[in-house]
């Protein structure tokens, strides 16, 4: 067999960061990103890109764990690195408060991130309404920074991208052995998943550069993200919102809640709104699939369905991706030399 | 009376502001000048980071202990007005690191959430053994001293640009007491052998995603003489140049190199950083701070009536507020001692 073509559908951190480790696994093949929309017009730009995971409930707790430990270590070192400006990641610390007393004492990933400990009741007193907090240092993965970064990467070592809106897999048949779907909220369409649904976020990203921690009410609705040039303000979690246009009656609702939270973000300048479809799933799909029409065959290997947790599982995930990528190719190779027999 | 404060850095324009707060109440008549040949953002304070933390030896002081805690407490007291934008004040998070474990800094209960490095946080840090992580405040003075001058300029309090050469000079002119905040250069005023600069050398780099501060120590070498890394709200701080004696404000290239390679060790991210601003300035350097009152004779004739408030060297802006307040509670005693010695006339 020559060397094995695999597109990648969809270009947001997910389809990005696959594409990368299909080509670290596979040297041989060749590999395509195919997106009708690219950074900064993706699901990901739209994100704070934070790492702070967010539990799947159909997901075993251990695979998210590793997930999550891939992706942190991955970017750890990339942080600590001459890269770590060109790519956008950095670290960052802050708190997560709560104003009633978490179910959880201990989420699965707080021996992942650095430094991991309740808050003080000396810390505490900044935000009077809540009663407990966790104070700890983690990453965040700027978009569009790291997108671009990944883009060049995969550029360089000659993956080629194409601006193309893919509207069936199948389509694909001819041109690629396998195909590998990171089409996040557009596999609602793609491959009419319907157990797939937006959560639609809106965020405000200002400039607010003296903001040097994060701060997340645990509750996921209110939250304040330091990045490098812009400070994102969030948020909402409205499931089954397709709406993409921003509303203004919420973006003073977040505004309030996070001045709330920080008042010098009142001194806040240059705010800009946006929003963002999280592909929310009970579970992420990450599974291979053989589609099948008349007597031809195409591989298919599906990674999307991450919802708000994306930039904190992609690494993991991609890894996978391309280990049943890696698996496809096999079992072509496999049936190719058994037809030359 | 007439009260006139001598330097216009953060040490003179907070302790002015707090004798004013205090007791221009209580003094009607009460008449606030400042003299300064250097204003912001030319004075020493302008220089540095603005990052609280007191030097890891508190040197055995526990008034200076005590002052710097108040600092701290009136600074967090303000974090969540609508002033401290203003004032250049918010918090930040960082790393102190050492190559061998330390005992724990007396301010430890202080900051908020101190705590010990985890070996996981140390292996960021390469040449680094033990450490500390914990939430501190930063007052930039360059958005700090013009926020004190507005405070001040609205209670009425005049500004004189000039060098002032001798107490004696305000003193015969009809002020009552004067508030020597003259830093560095309080030797010129009167001779004080233990106040000597600490020259220091700072590369200002635009390095928008570094959001921690990291402070590294070396006991051979001293303090603020080895590489730390500072975020400002606009421009990132590098530093690590403390030179005892050296009185040369010009910056120097060797210094520089220092400075820049072991940032850039330290923070490999720091590489692609963009040089904008290089700077150099003397720390008043002394055993203790000199915070005193005096009543300075010259020939046997009484001259004036001093408070003395300098030799802050790297810790002045951590110490400031602290250091205001006693001040302030020697510019009382000066006061009642007057008020003792001239009994009020009788009105008709």
């Amino acid at each position: 067999m020559a060397a094995p073509k695999v597109a990648v559908v969809g270009a947001g951190v997910i389809g990005l960061s696959t594409a990368l480790c299909i080509v670290e696994t596979c040297p041989s093949c060749s590999v395509a990103v195919l997106s009708d929309q690219f950074s900064p017009n993706t699901t990901s730009d739209v994100a704070a890109g934070m790492l702070i995971p967010h539990t799947y409930p159909g997901t075993p707790i251990h695979l998210q764990k590793q997930w999550f430990k891939e992706t942190f270590s991955y970017l750890f070192s990339i942080s600590n690195s001459a890269e770590a400006s060109e790519a956008g990641i950095h670290l960052i610390s802050g708190w997560q408060i709560f104003k009633n007393t978490p179910k959880e004492e201990l989420p699965f990933w707080s021996d992942v991130v650095l430094g991991f400990r309740s808050m003080s009741e000396a810390e505490l007193q900044k935000f009077p309404q809540h009663r407990f907090g966790q104070a700890f240092t983690t990453l965040k993965c700027d978009c569009p920074p790291y997108l671009l970064w990944l883009e060049k990467r995969l550029k360089a070592i000659g993956v080629q991208m194409y601006t193309r809106k893919v509207a069936d897999l199948w389509e694909l048949h001819s041109e690629y052995n396998v195909v590998v779907n990171c089409a996040g909220i557009g596999a609602h369409q793609l491959v009419g998943d319907e157990s797939l649904f937006p959560v639609r976020g809106q965020v405000l990203k200002v400039h607010a550069p003296w903001v040097k921690n994060f701060i997340r009410d645990g509750d996921g609705s209110t939250y304040i993200y330091p990045g490098i040039y812009k400070v994102t303000l969030g948020g909402t979690r409205e499931k089954d919102s397709w709406s993409l246009s921003p509303d203004p009656g919420t973006t003073k609702d977040i505004f309030d809640r996070c001045c709330s939270l920080e008042p010098s973000l009142q001194g806040a300048q240059d705010i800009k709104v946006k929003v963002g479809l999280r592909p929310s799933r009970w579970c992420v799909r990450l599974q291979r699939e053989v589609l099948s029409q008349g007597g031809a065959k195409l591989m298919v290997v599906h990674n999307y369905g991450h919802g708000a947790g994306g930039f904190s599982m992609h690494r993991g995930t991609a890894k996978e991706a391309a280990r049943l990528v890696g698996e496809c190719i096999a079992a072509l190779q496999g049936s190719s030399s058994r037809a030359k027999l | 009376m007439r009260v006139a404060v001598i330097g216009a850095g953060v040490i003179g324009l907070s302790t002015a502001l707090c004798i004013h707060e205090q007791y221009h109440g209580l003094v009607p008549s009460l008449e606030l000048e400042v003299y300064a040949d250097r204003y912001t953002p030319h004075t020493t304070s302008d220089g540095a980071a603005g990052l609280w933390q007191p030097y890891v030896n508190d040197r055995g002081n526990l008034q200076e202990l005590l002052w710097n805690k108040e600092t701290f407490d009136y600074l967090l007291g303000h974090l969540g007005s609508p002033a401290a934008k203003e004032m250049g004040l918010f918090l930040i998070s960082g790393y102190n690191l050492f190559t061998q474990p330390v005992p724990d800094p007396s301010w430890k209960n202080i900051v908020l959430g101190f705590r010990h490095l985890a070996p996981k946080e140390l292996e960021l840090f390469p040449g680094y053994s033990y450490g500390w992580f914990n939430t501190a405040l930063m007052l930039e003075c360059q958005s700090y001293l013009p926020w004190l001058t507005k405070r001040l300029t609205q209670r009425g309090v005049k500004f004189f640009h000039r060098k002032v050469e001798s107490f004696q000079e305000v003193s015969g002119d009809g002020v009552d007491v004067v508030i020597n905040c003259t830093g560095l250069r309080a030797g010129e005023l009167q001779p004080d052998p233990e106040l000597q600069p600490g020259r220091g050398q700072v590369i200002k780099v635009l390095a928008p995603w570094v959001k921690h501060f990291v402070i590294t120590h070396n006991t051979k070498s001293g303090i603020y003489n080895s590489p730390y890394v500072i975020p400002g709200s606009e421009l990132t701080i590098l530093g690590g140049i403390n030179q005892h004696g050296n009185w040369n404000e010009e910056t120097s290239a060797q210094d520089h190199q220092t400075i820049w390679e072991s940032c850039c060790r330290l923070l490999p991210a720091l590489q692609k950083a963009k040089i904008v601003q290089e700077w150099s300035g003397l720390r008043p350097t002394r055993p203790r701070v000199r915070l005193e009152r005096e009543t300075v004779h010259h020939h046997g004739q009484f001259q004036a009536e001093v408070i003395h408030n300098y030799g802050h060297g790297g810790f002045g802006i951590t110490i400031h507020w602290g250091c205001a307040m006693a001040a302030a509670r020697l510019f009382g005693s000066v006061l009642q001692e007057k008020k003792a010695a001239s009994p009020p006339q009788p009105r008709l």
